[in-house]
């Protein structure tokens, strides 16, 4: 009985189906065509500065500043997600600096892992991306201290483990970033557990800072281990969470990265920041991103770099 | 706590719009390269000529042997350090990576449709004067074709999700843009809640398509009884169903 049910209604159907589905996905198509470009766009520029310094000449884009930034740390370096554009601390100090060269930042999402090889092969012209500054970096690439960021540990709620530094956590679950200082200072405090005869952390290592807090947050882990604004930006788009355990620690200073041997961009950027210290302009962003703890003075400017 | 209103906030927004658009474009080119270097594989491989059948054999070895993953990082940041000029951008190592991999498997894919055909046919074509690249063409590969597809479909399914795989470099696909997008507020999940659901509507159209192409390949096409015995498209997709959906028949 069914076998002469397919007549051409039916077919009249599975044509039916085919051309909404083609509808589907041209609709998709012009929504993909008209939609911005996420993530690699130019940075609008709200307040256009007169140029003080002379761009340098070995620029990728011409006009450009080409800025590699692994946009996933908050206050940081993030994308607003109403925009797609990358925004937060780091975002607009390498503008202002761009804008004093009288280019445009051009933000380039990457990962945090490869950035500086990915700097060094040439795919930007700088990384600012909350880098801390460290002798094993520094033999691959040069930095411009702007800033200086401790970590801190994220833990339950009330603290339950009692975990008030790194070390407290001999035997425990800890959650960390790949490729970056914290995670060697785990590995440095695992060390310390072994010599004392305790047992070791439990290092769980992942590409992203978001996926690290949810380890926590599914208690994988006991403890997360990140820079200290992320911390405080966390608890205070979700307060009563978590909390720190312990204080800060380990405050130092992250760098503009620049390729060693760029010496026209070490010094256009170098010469930019002091401008942007002394006129204000550094000051009015640390401002707006709440980081006065992490400002770095021109003193220890001169200490990192003398 | 779970936010729907992210999810609300993400499903219809053009930027995963855009990424949605990254994946299918990527997968298609990368498919569609795939099945030409698969073909000439294919060939290659079957040659009774040791210097045709050999590298053949080796690329096959290579390709299918190795991550995927890791040939797409080989060729991000591998060859900048060989050659400072090869300086591929995301999406050309991206691209050319899964490229040369399908290409493996659809030298496989294609050796076994060409082999399903009765070697008499290859004979009787040359019997009638033609050449080995005309017979191929006009006798044997179309009829290859009818066993080829349906793997073909397998992979080009495969391929759409694989390309997740581009996020590792910062290619901002739907797996990548789940990523960045996520972690403003901290909420990769329900981001991934939203992209998943994407992979399944590009998956899904995929399967029309490919009945489509199936029923196009079928000689018997027109034949009701044949039509009888057609699966519908929720026996295909998610195999059970009933089984007279009738699926996609293109009249003449």
């Amino acid at each position: 009985m069914e076998a002469f049910s397919h007549g051409r209604g039916d077919r009249h159907t599975s044509k039916g189906m085919l051309f909404v589905g083609i509808l589907v996905l041209l609709t998709m198509l012009l929504a993909a065509c008209g939609g911005t470009t996420t993530g690699g766009g130019t940075i609008p520029t709200p307040n256009p500065q007169t140029p003080t310094v002379a761009p340098p000449t070995d620029l990728i884009t011409p006009g450009s500043l080409t800025v590699g930034s692994d946009t996933t740390y908050p206050p940081q370096e993030f994308i607003d997600t109403a925009t797609g554009q990358a925004k937060g601390f780091d975002v607009d100090l390498i503008t202002a600096i761009a804008q004093r060269m009288g280019l445009q930042a051009k933000i380039v999402t990457t990962k945090f892992d490869t950035i500086i090889d990915d700097l060094v092969a040439k795919r930007f012209d700088v990384v600012i991306s909350a880098v801390s500054i460290t002798p094993e970096r520094q033999k691959k690439v040069d930095f411009v201290p702007y800033f200086s960021a401790g970590e801190s540990l994220l833990v339950r709620t009330g603290n339950p483990l009692n975990i008030k530094s790194t070390g407290d956590l001999c035997g425990r679950n800890v959650g960390v970033q790949t490729g970056t200082i914290e995670q060697d200072d785990l590995k440095t405090a695992n060390d310390a557990c072994v010599k004392a005869g305790k047992p070791a952390i439990h290092v769980t290592v992942l590409q992203d800072q978001t996926a690290v807090i949810q380890l926590l947050a599914n208690n994988r882990v006991d403890a997360t281990f990140q820079d200290s604004p992320l911390t405080d930006y966390y608890n205070k788009l979700n307060p009563g969470q978590f909390t720190v355990g312990g204080s800060v620690v380990n405050a130092g200073p992250e760098g503009i990265v620049v390729r060693k041997g760029d010496t026209s961009m070490f010094n256009a950027i170098q010469t930019v920041f002091k401008q942007l210290k002394a006129n204000g302009t550094y000051h009015s962003i640390i401002l707006k991103w709440g980081l006065t703890s992490e400002a770095i003075s021109l003193i220890d400017r001169r200490t990192i770099t003398g | 706590m779970f936010r729907w209103d992210i999810v609300w906030q993400f499903l219809f927004s053009s930027f995963i719009f855009q990424a949605a658009w990254t994946t299918l474009w990527i997968s298609v080119i990368a498919q569609s390269c795939g099945v030409i270097i698969g073909l000439f594989l294919a060939l290659m491989r079957m040659s009774r000529y040791p210097f045709l059948s050999w590298p053949a054999r080796s690329y096959i070895w290579f390709f299918r042997g190795s991550p995927l993953l890791v040939q797409v990082l080989l060729l991000w940041d591998g060859l900048p350090r060989l050659a400072p000029s090869l300086l591929l951008p995301g999406w050309a190592a991206v691209v050319i990576a899964f490229s040369l991999n399908e290409g493996a498997y659809m030298a496989e894919i294609t050796r076994a449709g060409i082999t399903s055909v009765d070697p008499g046919q290859m004979e009787a074509a040359k019997s009638l004067g033609m050449r080995f690249p005309l017979a191929m063409r006009r006798i044997v590969l179309p009829q290859a074709a009818r066993v080829i597809v349906p793997p073909l479909g397998n992979e080009f399914n495969n391929m759409l999700k694989t390309t997740s795989i581009a996020s590792v470099i910062g290619l901002q696909e739907l797996t990548g843009t789940a990523e960045i997008f996520g972690s403003p507020t901290f909420t990769i999940f329900e981001l991934l809640i939203v992209v998943t659901f994407y992979y399944l509507l590009l998956t899904t159209l995929w399967g029309y398509v490919q009945n489509w192409i199936e029923n196009r390949l079928n000689p018997d096409r027109l034949v009701k009884a044949e039509l009888r015995e057609k699966k519908s498209w929720t026996q295909r997709m998610i195999g059970f169903g009933t089984r007279t959906g009738g699926g996609l028949v293109s009249g003449r």
